[in-house]
């Protein structure tokens, strides 16, 4: 791609058009307004648990992780977010990386941490819950 | 890394400062012009203009055709109409981008400050290479795409589809004229612009596939389905803020990503 596109010779119609259209997008666009949506519940939901919370022993902290409706909103919360702030972020480096390459393996490593970040946390919900 | 900040040959430099006002002059004011000229392989500069309102028209054109007929005929910009239908004379006046022809220099409080449209390559002066634009623009295939044979007699429109169009007040996406100061206002264009459309290549798309004569929609779509031609558009609405036609690619644009997700469902 790099090459193609900084090639001085090519017509400028040739590098308007590049490799043409991916053919993706709406996905990824609809899924970061669908998590945003529904990460606001969510988010008064676990702040006003969090604040119910203060002080309380660990033995009430994981009975109330145990409950399972606390549990699966957890899970939720952890899954929308990390989602959301995987595809917010590889937007973030589409915009502002432009070496290609770069810019690829940047993406694969933020999803990959963020899958890992997920998957222990909830790994970590399941310990204490089940 | 992301690269913020502008190549060497890009920073400006203070340029000559000529008072062509004359003594004594209560409409005096000062035009502070980018200047670059590709033969000396010099940086840019800013060059400063002082003239007697008195002598021009009251539009910030007026008063650069003053400066190229009597100060300094070097100065180079395109302009043809002069009334704000050809787009010609785009450039940033004051911070902003505009046409010349209908920016009034009133309304600048202070020096004008004139440089070429952003982030754009400048192949002289004022004047931005446009060959990209250009060629996105004929990348969307801007005509009516029929499969269906011509009607014996002219094709009818409702009103109402023809108002998606040209839009109630006049304001309607087939008004624009490729002045592109939305495109070289947005952010996103100027950091993507390779691949990119930007907000004037987006409206000029969304207006054949809101055409209701055009059979093509469907082949549009799929052409602008991708991360960078449409989904670089974060909804910044500078386009929308800098138009002097006063349309609204922003809706546009939100207008094809809602029948991207219609097509879905």
């Amino acid at each position: 791609m790099a090459d193609h596109t900084q090639n001085k010779l090519i017509s400028p119609l040739a590098r308007a058009r590049g490799l043409g259209s991916a053919h993706e997008g709406v996905h990824h666009w609809l899924l970061e307004r669908i998590t945003a949506a529904l990460l606001m519940p969510l988010t008064v939901w676990l702040v006003y648990s969090i604040l119910n919370l203060r002080g309380v022993s660990y033995e009430d902290f994981t009975a109330w992780v145990q409950n399972p409706l606390n549990a699966v909103l957890l899970i939720m919360f952890i899954l929308a977010g990390f989602y959301h702030g995987a595809m917010g972020l590889q937007v973030v480096i589409e915009d502002y990386i432009a070496r290609h390459y770069w810019r690829m393996f940047k993406i694969i490593a933020v999803k990959i941490a963020f899958a890992f970040m997920a998957v222990a946390s909830i790994f970590s919900i399941l310990k204490i819950a089940l | 890394m992301a690269e913020f900040t502008l190549p060497k040959n890009s920073k400006i430099k203070p340029g000559k400062k000529i008072d062509a006002a004359g003594k004594n002059v209560a409409r005096k004011k000062t035009f502070k012009i980018y200047r670059y000229d590709p033969d000396t392989g010099e940086n840019p500069s800013l060059d400063e203009f002082s003239i007697n309102l008195d002598d021009c028209g009251p539009m910030v054109l007026d008063a650069i055709i003053h400066i190229k007929n009597n100060v300094d005929s070097t100065l180079t910009f395109r302009r043809s109409c002069r009334e704000g239908i050809c787009g010609s004379c785009a450039m940033n006046i004051d911070g902003r981008n505009t046409l010349a022809c209908l920016k009034p220099i009133d309304e600048v409080k202070g020096d004008v400050k004139i440089t070429p449209l952003p982030h754009m390559p400048v192949v002289k002066d004022l004047v931005p290479d446009l060959s990209h634009v250009y060629a996105q623009y004929n990348a969307i295939e801007p005509w009516l795409k029929s499969d269906t044979p011509p009607p014996s007699r002219e094709q009818l429109q409702s009103p109402e589809d023809s108002n998606k169009l040209n839009g109630e007040d006049g304001r309607g996406p087939a008004a624009c004229i490729l002045c592109f100061c939305c495109s070289t206002s947005c952010p996103s264009y100027w950091w993507n612009a390779e691949k990119f459309l930007g907000p004037a290549i987006l409206l000029n798309a969304w207006r054949w596939i809101a055409d209701s004569r055009d059979d093509a929609t469907g082949e549009r779509l799929d052409q602008l389905e991708d991360p960078f031609k449409l989904y670089r558009c974060h909804t910044i609405m500078n386009c929308t803020n800098a138009c002097p036609k006063n349309l609204n690619p922003a809706k546009a644009i939100a207008e094809i990503k809602k029948l991207m997700v219609e097509r879905k469902a």
